[in-house]
Order: C-alpha cells, then sequence, then structure tokens
C-alpha cells in the first residue's frame, strides 16, 4: 500500500503550503502566444487511433434526419416559428438568422434557450439536442426591449436558409433606450438587458428572472 | 430578388444540375469582379453560398477552392471575428466531405485568420472548438488534440472521450498515458480548470468500464484524491493537479522523484514535466526554447513572491496575471 500511504502523506504535506493557483484558474487566452499548442508527442508503442466505421458512434446528432424546430418567445406568444425538415449539422446561428428575418429583429438582440439554457451560436443543433428527434423547441430571449415586428399567424417555413425575407416595415417601434440616467432605469429595456445579461452569465433562466426582479424592486 | 440573389440562385441551379466545372468556373469570376470594385459584401455571400453548394454536393476539391478564396476575401475585406463571419466559416467546415485534403488547409487558414483579425493570437478558441470536434468524430486524435487544447469550456470533455476511447485499443494498464494527452497540455496552457475536469471525466469513465480498480479515497484536511494502487501514474497526474495549486518546488521534487522508476517508462513526458516544473514551480530548465512556455511561466510565476523557489529566483512580484476569467 505505498501508494496510499504515498498519497496520504503528500496531501498533509501540501495542506501545510498556500494555495496560489485555484483549481478553476484559466489563464486568459488573449494572452496566448500566437502559435500551435503544445501537445504530447506520439508514444512509440500507441495503437493509431481506429477509425470507427458505423455512423452510430459519433457523438453528435450529425443525420440529415429531419428535425422540426419551433422557435417562441413567452412575451410574444403568436410570434412563433417553425421550422420544418431541419439538420442536425444546422448551426444554432442560422436558426437564429431564420428567427432575424421572420420577425425583424437584429441578431444582436435575440438569444435562444433550449432546455432553459442559453445555447452558443457555434453550436449544431445535433450537439444542442444530442440523440432527441421530432420536435425540437427553442425559447426565444429578445433583448433591449426589441419588439418582434410581424403579428402574422405561425407558419411554416420550409427551411433555415429559405425562410422568406420580411419587409423592414417596422409595425412598432423598437424603441432601444438610451436615455440620461436615472431615466435609464424606468426604462423596460434596461431591465430586459439586464435580464439577458444575467441569464447569460448564471447560465439559467428561472434565476436570471428572479435576481432581475430583485434588483429592480431594490431600485425603485 | 437583388442581383446578387439572382447570381446566388443561378448558380445553386447548375450545382444542382450537376455543372460543377461551370458553375466554379463562374463563381469564381464573378466575385473576383466584386472584389475589384471593393464591394466585399457581394463577394463574401457569392462565394460562401456557392462553396457551401458545392460542398453539399460532395465536390470536396472545387468547393474548398472557392472557401480558401473566401478567407482571402475577409482578409482583403479585413473583416474581424464575430458571430456572423465565424459561423459562416463554421458551417463550410462541417459541410466538407469527409477525408477531403483540403478541408485541413481551409482549418489551418481559418484560424490564422481568428489570430489575425481577432482578439486570440493563438487563435479562436470556438473555432478551434468546432474544427477538434470535427477531427475527434474522424478519430484523428493529434489534429483534434492540437485544436481542442485551445478550445472553449466543452472542449475537455470531446477531448476526454476521444483518448478513452483511443486507451480502450491499448493495453489496459495504459489508461494514464492517454489521460496525460489531455491534462499535461492544458496545463501547459495554464487552463487548469480543464486540466481538472479531464482528470475528473477520464476517471469516471474508468470507474464505469471496470469495477476492480481497488480504488481508495484518500482525504487530508484541506485535500481529497482516489488512489488507484495499481495504476501508480493516474496517481501522478492527481497528486501533480493538486501540487500545481501550491506551487511548491520541493513537493515537486517529491512527486517526481517518489514516481520515477514508472515516470522513466514515458520519456515522452519529461519535456512536459520540465516545463510544468518552471511555469508552477519556479525550477529552471537549462535550454529554455519554446516561448509559450517562457511567456506562461511569466504569467504564472511573476505575481507572486511567496513561493520558496520564485524568491530564490530572485523575481520581485510583477502584475499579477492569475484570477483571468476564462472565456465561456
Amino acid at each position: 500500500m505505498t501508494e496510499i500511504s504515498f498519497a496520504r502523506s503528500f496531501l498533509s504535506a501540501l495542506d501545510g503550503r498556500p494555495i496560489k493557483v485555484t483549481s478553476d484558474h484559466i489563464s486568459d487566452p488573449r494572452q496566448l502566444p500566437a502559435q500551435v499548442s503544445y501537445t504530447l508527442p506520439k508514444y512509440p508503442h500507441s495503437p493509431p487511433k481506429r477509425k470507427r466505421s458505423d455512423s452510430t458512434s459519433t457523438p453528435t446528432n450529425t443525420s440529415s434526419a429531419s428535425l422540426s424546430v419551433n422557435l417562441s418567445t413567452m412575451k410574444f406568444p403568436t410570434h412563433t416559428l417553425k421550422l420544418d425538415g431541419q439538420s442536425g449539422s444546422t448551426s444554432v446561428f442560422d436558426l437564429k438568422n431564420a428567427y432575424v428575418k421572420r420577425f425583424s429583429v437584429p441578431v444582436d438582440k435575440i438569444k435562444l434557450l433550449y432546455a432553459k439554457k442559453p445555447v452558443a451560436d457555434s453550436k449544431t443543433l445535433g450537439e444542442v439536442i444530442g440523440s432527441a428527434t421530432g420536435d425540437v423547441e427553442f425559447s426565444v430571449m429578445l433583448m433591449g426591449g426589441v419588439v418582434p415586428s410581424d403579428s402574422a399567424p405561425e407558419e411554416n417555413v420550409p427551411a433555415a436558409k429559405e425562410a422568406p425575407v420580411e419587409k423592414q416595415s417596422k409595425k412598432e417601434d423598437k424603441h432601444v433606450s438610451a436615455g440620461p440616467s436615472g431615466k435609464e432605469l424606468e426604462t423596460d429595456a434596461f431591465w430586459e438587458d439586464l435580464k439577458g445579461f444575467l441569464v447569460q452569465r448564471l447560465k439559467d433562466e428561472g434565476e436570471g428572472e428572479r435576481l432581475a426582479k430583485v434588483f429592480r424592486k431594490a431600485a425603485s | 430578388m437583388s442581383k446578387i440573389e439572382k447570381t446566388i440562385a443561378r448558380q445553386q441551379q447548375r450545382i444542382k444540375d450537376g455543372d460543377f466545372y461551370e458553375a466554379h468556373q463562374q463563381l469564381r469570376v464573378i466575385s473576383a469582379r466584386y472584389i475589384k470594385q471593393d464591394n466585399f459584401d457581394a463577394a463574401i455571400d457569392i462565394l460562401s453560398s456557392g462553396a457551401k453548394a458545392l460542398l453539399e454536393a460532395g465536390q470536396g476539391g472545387s468547393g474548398g477552392d472557392l472557401c480558401l478564396l473566401l478567407l482571402d476575401t475577409y482578409g482583403k475585406a479585413e473583416t474581424t471575428p464575430d458571430a456572423q463571419s465565424k459561423a459562416r466559416l463554421l458551417s463550410l467546415v462541417r459541410a466538407f466531405p469527409s477525408g477531403e485534403v483540403t478541408r485541413k488547409r481551409f482549418v489551418n487558414e481559418m484560424i490564422a485568420w481568428s489570430a489575425k483579425h481577432g482578439e486570440f493570437p493563438a487563435g479562436d478558441p470556438e473555432l478551434h472548438h468546432v474544427a477538434g470536434s470535427l477531427y475527434a468524430s474522424e478519430d484523428e486524435p493529434y489534429e483534434a488534440e492540437k485544436h481542442l487544447i485551445l478550445g472553449t469550456q466543452d472542449s475537455p470533455e470531446i477531448l476526454v472521450k476521444l483518448e478513452y476511447d483511443w486507451y480502450l485499443e491499448d493495453d489496459s494498464h495504459t489508461a494514464p498515458l492517454y489521460a496525460a494527452r489531455a491534462i499535461l497540455p492544458y496545463l501547459l496552457t495554464g487552463n487548469l480548470r480543464a486540466a481538472n475536469k479531464s482528470l475528473l471525466l477520464f476517471t469516471s469513465k474508468l470507474g464505469q468500464s471496470s469495477q476492480n480498480l481497488g480504488v481508495q479515497e484518500v482525504s487530508s484536511k484541506l485535500s481529497d484524491l482516489r488512489v488507484y494502487p495499481s495504476i501508480p501514474l493516474l496517481n501522478f497526474l492527481g497528486l501533480l493537479l493538486l501540487a500545481v495549486q501550491r506551487g511548491s518546488a520541493d513537493l515537486y521534487r517529491q512527486l517526481r522523484s517518489h514516481f520515477q522508476v514508472h515516470l522513466k517508462d514515458v520519456p515522452a513526458w519529461n519535456e512536459a514535466l520540465n516545463e510544468i516544473g518552471q511555469m508552477y514551480f519556479g525550477i529552471k530548465v537549462p535550454s529554455q526554447s519554446n516561448p509559450l512556455f517562457d511567456m506562461m511561466g511569466s504569467m504564472l510565476m511573476g505575481g507572486r513572491g511567496g513561493g520558496g523557489a520564485a524568491k530564490k529566483g530572485g523575481k520581485g512580484p510583477g502584475t499579477p496575471a492569475l484570477g483571468a476569467p476564462g472565456v465561456d
């Protein structure tokens, strides 16, 4: 049991020293030098990695299996976009773009949530939903008081890239306020932005919403 | 429909009809015309939709050629990496037929573009993550490692899965060799979080597949470790991850000498372990050649005056580089 006893004595020796770098430390990747990363050299004995031939073992759902995606937002229940015939390789950014085209909202003012968690633009549908099939529900979070500008009822659009380009006429004023400080706190837009930030940062829709309410109440 | 949309639709139809050569040539000519007029947006639209259509039709060569032309145009237009410009590249890189040779060049040039025009000199982490994931799914471990080490917080999971699957093809006692392929490089990029996560993910996979490892929990007042009596080098990695947090040179020396017999079997770790000694413990390596380590070393050692070795080295307290938030 020399392994165990060494580990035990080593751990207690470590206890006596101050922590200098925490276990979740990440050096700022912006400071990394412009060069290829360091990786370990090949081991002489290592077998070359066997190629998986069957597609079933690939980790993500990249098949062309037809997925039906629903993009909806709680605040504007009529502004729902259903995208049929999506494949696992459609990116989250493609989905956002389809919504943007349909309801004329600025692309940087919306976020998509899957199972209440914000998803990154660079992910594919396959990576987000795993092995799920059939209907996929995303909720759309609108930030900065942005209002989707088409009140047409839900309709089917064949695929993200073929979504019809909507006329840019804005039936409602998508007013993003930037008033003098003080006034700012009275606008819904400000609090929506804050909520958006919190949800994204905390990766939790419920908690973000709750905190935003707490802050708003405290500020008034 | 605008003129550009019409052009795109016409070429897409041509590709649908199987007239690949003609479509490829025309897309080149038309985009060149727009570039000459400094209408980069139009050229980018035409090149990216044309490349996508060709790639989806299985035309890796001509599609890849347009992809490279697109990056060239990004360069001329001084396009910076943002959600839109990256999404365009990522949807192209995913559309390549697997095994197409041009893709590797496209991946490398895409990273180089992001390094030159963005805020990450080693390349955009999201682009690295997607490229690494693609290589991982195609069982190209060396290429995958290169990118996933510089990826996002989602990268360790992909990398560990790859290393673990690879380990399963090797002898059962080689587990630590594969875990180290994730852990040591992450340590050398200053990413302790990813290094720790990698060990955790790897050992939990190990625990799931084999029941008789005889693992034992060893705890002190402040630290815990799962010890594998039959896999010494796995314990070495676990203790190393705890030791780097303390940065005490004497303990690092003690650790390496205790595992000396086993470490002798993996000369491939030597360079990495020496560099880790320098970066985290202030133990000088005689010939320093890699600027990455110089840099990481000064970032990690610069801000602390407490460590014995750091004091001996005469390094004064510099700007603390620790505690920089990671990018998500």
